[in-house]
């Protein structure tokens, strides 16, 4: 079998913008199922999703959300409202914790981050778009949301139909990121890093 | 071990806060499978929620109706819940992890029953309610279930040791499963 790439993989862009058609119920679920079946340190399933529905609190929540690299108020990324379903991400920390101590603090994110492509690739893989969402302040939103205190939001998830096809964005190539035994010696390649 | 009794009759001396401090701890350093933990603990404390979990409480055979039959522990100086938290209890093997997780809550509790009787106190356990009913009472999150209440606190009465099956009773030597 020639190996293949996984369509979904390929086809996934980040979309802002969306049509505002629903989401059918069993289609969220599916993507949500998607995410409890990512890998876990010790089984330990730290994810939690949380869907916002009601217009008040999507609102609330997009008003924490900023863009770049300024998070202070003033710059919100508006166009998440318009997103037909959105899901924060949570990690709960507790489970992790219990079992294996402070190093929860490294391995539980790295789970939910796993789950959230799964569900942003089940998503592309049914023609909906996404896009994650990081710049957010945190204890904001853990506190609009009445998070408890080993409960962190770790991306917001906004899901619909696209309403935009972004083009593709270019991409390291292997060979400048891919080392030898050792950092620094080229796996790919014999001589120095070549400009891209 | 022979002392880890339920005691229904407790007197107001309140447990001095080492002593409770000493219980508490001695509760979280169960053992359990996997080290997940999966206990939670509420201290029962307003007067108006022991209220409610005392309504919680059913006769010794659980008999719908008889809500509140547990009354005596309005004069526990220390009423805790036992609680699962079932995410936790289940994350790691599914469903044999939440029959695990009560017997790791129950090893948890004997350490806090021993720790009791070395400080010359009492404890009761109390496990006649209807989860879903005490869930309420507790105002647990839809993912935590009450186990089990522990009354904790000083007794006058004398201790009623109960009758106990001598050891060539239920240990069966060498495999031979002799009647």
């Amino acid at each position: 079998m020639t190996p293949q790439h996984i369509d979904a993989i390929l086809r996934r862009r980040s979309v802002r913008r969306f049509r505002p058609d629903p989401v059918p119920d069993d289609l969220l679920r599916l993507v949500l199922e998607a995410g409890t079946l990512a890998p876990t340190g010790g089984n330990m399933q730290p994810w939690e999703f949380l869907l916002v529905e009601d217009p008040a609190m999507k609102e609330a929540l997009v008003n924490e959300t900023y863009s770049g690299y300024y998070s202070g108020p003033g710059n919100p990324q508006r166009w998440i409202a318009s997103a037909p379903v959105l899901i924060v991400l949570l990690c709960n920390f507790k489970r992790t914790l219990a079992r294996y101590g402070e190093s929860a603090l490294k391995i539980a994110p790295l789970d939910v981050a796993a789950a959230a492509e799964n569900m942003i690739l089940t998503a592309a893989h049914n023609g909906l778009g996404s896009c994650w969402v990081a710049g957010f302040r945190e204890e904001e939103v853990c506190r609009l949301l009445g998070l408890p205190e080993l409960v962190r939001p770790m991306g917001l998830l906004p899901i619909g139909w696209p309403a935009e096809e972004p083009a593709a964005k270019p991409r390291l190539p292997l060979r400048l990121i891919t080392h030898r035994d050792r950092y620094g010696v080229p796996y790919f390649d014999g001589g120095p890093p070549q400009p891209a | 071990m022979n002392l880890v009794l339920n005691v229904r009759s407790f007197s107001s001396d309140p447990i001095p806060a080492e002593a409770e401090q000493a219980l508490l701890e001695s509760f979280r350093l169960g053992p359990s499978s996997a080290n997940v933990q999966p206990w939670e603990l509420v201290r029962i404390e307003p007067e108006a929620m022991r209220q409610r979990v005392i309504a919680a409480t059913l006769d010794p055979f659980l008999s719908p109706g008889t809500e509140g039959a547990q009354a005596w522990i309005a004069g526990a100086p220390l009423l805790l819940a036992v609680c699962l938290d079932r995410p936790r209890a289940t994350a790691r093997i599914g469903e044999r992890g939440w029959e695990q997780s009560a017997q790791d809550a129950f090893a948890a509790l004997q350490n806090l029953r021993l720790t009791a009787v070395a400080l010359g106190l009492a404890t009761a356990v109390v496990r006649e309610f209807e989860p879903e009913t005490m869930q309420k009472a507790l105002g647990l999150p839809f993912t935590v279930e009450p186990l089990c209440l522990v009354a904790a606190g000083r007794s006058d009465s004398p201790p009623e040791i109960p009758p106990r099956l001598p050891l060539e009773r239920i240990l069966h030597r060498e495999g031979a499963w002799e009647q």
